[in-house]
């Protein structure tokens, strides 16, 4: 499975993934040269951006394997479809968690403090990447192309509460038990904002149902698409 | 003799029309058997079924004592593919392919691709990227990739499409040269295929048609065309042997030495006799349903 794993980060290219390491450094300097801000604060504004890199790479996994026609020798070596479904999901997790990792050690750095109730914070409001990987892999097998599915889920992640509150004013109020609302939890920061929408909607959002339908939501997905994949006819 | 590939009742249906109906067959331990049928008969459905690549609904597919449903890992760890195109990862090396490939199977050392890699005459060529490489190349390095774990078996489809003769002639030295592997290849190249294989499979509609060694089928008849003066008359003195209507016929020797004397006892110059491909001709009945399953 190791092996595995580390052939996602290979047909990626490493260096790729280093370059997107070095731009979250650069822009967590830049931020801290030229922002009034805590550079804690605006750390958290790396996330979507954790998560943008995270479709890039990620979104062709499945579809441009096929596109391309590499599948029809990866999937015919001795590992089964589950290992290779885990492996792709787990290389982007490993991806997301580097990537935070990187962004929290460097702020340690930068503001030469360790402050674990930020760590932890940082932590909670990163458990969106998990869901959004499931959801990206899902996307690029159902949907087998790879520009289709990186604009999905940057659209998806990019207008989540945008979306969500436009549903919730259609009375669609069955969306705050789904993920959309729970893709950005920096609306959690903001108490009176969360409150208003709570009020208005008649809606109970909260970061404790977030963290859950997150994780939830992420094996639901991740179950659905390793059926899928390994019911899938391989054609070239 | 050991079974080394055995399939048994394999059904195919995609978007509800059935491809392949009842497949079985066996492969023993070191035979070379071909799979010969038109566009559509359903080779590389069964290829890919037997690749992992498609699913089946009935029927089992075992490799020695593997069977590829339930121990794929085990299967696929003796089992050595090529399917169509070499699409290998295009901005990786031919090297990097090929390592990449090794952390999929246990003990592949570095020593094993060395080797795999001057029998397929890649050496100089390691270092640059897959995207690259000629048409040739693509095709050595996939093979390559199909040989990384030493695979007992090797399922080939279409090796060689779209190569020039020196190319095919490369591949066919490869596998001809694969003792004590045992080889299921589908081609086009009939010629190709009836010299390297010991077997073949005749698949049409979905079904086998027949199973036939390549030494019965080359010593039970002949296709031969005749080139005479007389056209017409020749054609009326053959009708009864005749497999088409350009004089061509295929039976035994015997056969074919009493209608070369018929048409010399009738007047008819002979001219040339030609033999042709015998694999082609099995073919063709085949596909005209005047095939002899026996």
């Amino acid at each position: 499975m190791i092996n595995l794993i580390k052939n996602e980060f290979f047909k990626i290219k490493i260096s790729k993934i280093l370059l997107s390491f070095a731009f979250f450094l650069i822009i967590l300097l830049f931020m801290n040269k030229y922002s009034d801000k805590k550079i804690e604060e605006l750390s958290f504004n790396l996330i979507p951006i954790v998560g943008i890199f995270l479709c890039l790479f990620f979104s062709g996994t499945i579809s441009s394997e096929i596109q391309s026609g590499t599948f029809k020798y990866y999937l015919t070596k001795p590992a089964s479809r589950h290992k290779i479904y885990v492996s792709k999901l787990f290389a982007s997790f490993i991806y997301s968690y580097i990537s935070v990792l990187i962004i929290l050690i460097s702020i340690s750095l930068i503001s030469l403090k360790i402050d674990l109730i930020y760590y932890s914070k940082y932590l909670t409001y990163s458990i969106p990447l998990f869901f959004l990987s499931s959801l990206i892999i899902y996307f690029s097998n159902k949907f087998k192309n790879t520009s289709f599915t990186i604009c999905i889920c940057i659209l998806l992640f990019s207008f989540s509460l945008v979306l969500s509150q436009l549903l919730f004013t259609i009375h669609l109020n069955f969306i705050e038990y789904t993920p959309l609302p729970y893709l950005d939890f920096t609306l959690f920061d903001d108490k009176n904002n969360l409150n208003i929408i709570n009020m208005n909607f008649n809606t109970l959002l909260s970061l404790k149902r977030g963290v859950l339908i997150d994780i939830i939501y992420t094996f639901i997905v991740f179950y659905i698409g390793l059926r899928s994949f390994k019911k899938r006819d391989i054609k070239s | 003799m050991i079974k080394a590939i055995s399939v048994r009742n394999i059904e195919k249906t995609i978007n509800g029309k059935k491809i392949l109906h009842d497949i079985n067959f066996d492969v023993y331990e070191g035979e070379i058997v071909g799979l010969v049928g038109p566009n559509g008969a359903g080779k590389s459905t069964l290829l890919k079924i037997m690749t992992g690549l498609y699913n089946y609904e009935v029927g089992t597919i075992s490799y020695y004592q593997y069977d590829l449903k339930d121990n794929f890992e085990e299967a696929m760890s003796i089992v050595g593919t090529l399917i169509e195109y070499p699409d290998l990862y295009c901005n990786l090396s031919g090297k990097k392919n090929l390592e990449l490939f090794k952390t999929m199977f246990k003990n592949v050392d570095e020593e094993t691709i060395k080797e795999i890699v001057n029998i397929v005459e890649m050496e100089k060529y390691l270092g640059k990227k897959f995207k690259t490489y000629s048409l040739g190349m693509k095709e050595r390095l996939g093979i390559a990739s199909a040989l990384i774990n030493k695979p007992k078996i090797l399922i080939l489809d279409e090796p060689t499409n779209g190569l020039d003769p020196i190319g095919v002639k490369k591949i066919m030295s490869i596998l001809k040269n694969m003792k004590d592997t045992t080889i299921i290849i589908s081609s086009h190249m009939l010629s190709e295929i009836e010299s390297l294989c010991d077997k073949i499979i005749f698949i049409n509609n979905g079904t086998i048609a027949g199973i036939k060694n390549i030494e019965d089928i080359n010593n039970s008849k002949k296709h031969v065309s005749f080139v005479v003066d007389d056209y017409s008359k020749a054609k009326i003195l053959l009708n009864k042997y005749a497999i088409n209507e350009e004089l061509e016929v295929y039976e035994k020797d015997d056969v074919i030495s009493k209608i070369n004397k018929e048409l010399i006892f009738n007047n008819i110059n002979v001219y040339r006799i030609f033999e042709k491909n015998n694999l082609e001709s099995e073919f063709f009945l085949m596909i005209n349903d005047k095939f002899d399953k026996k």
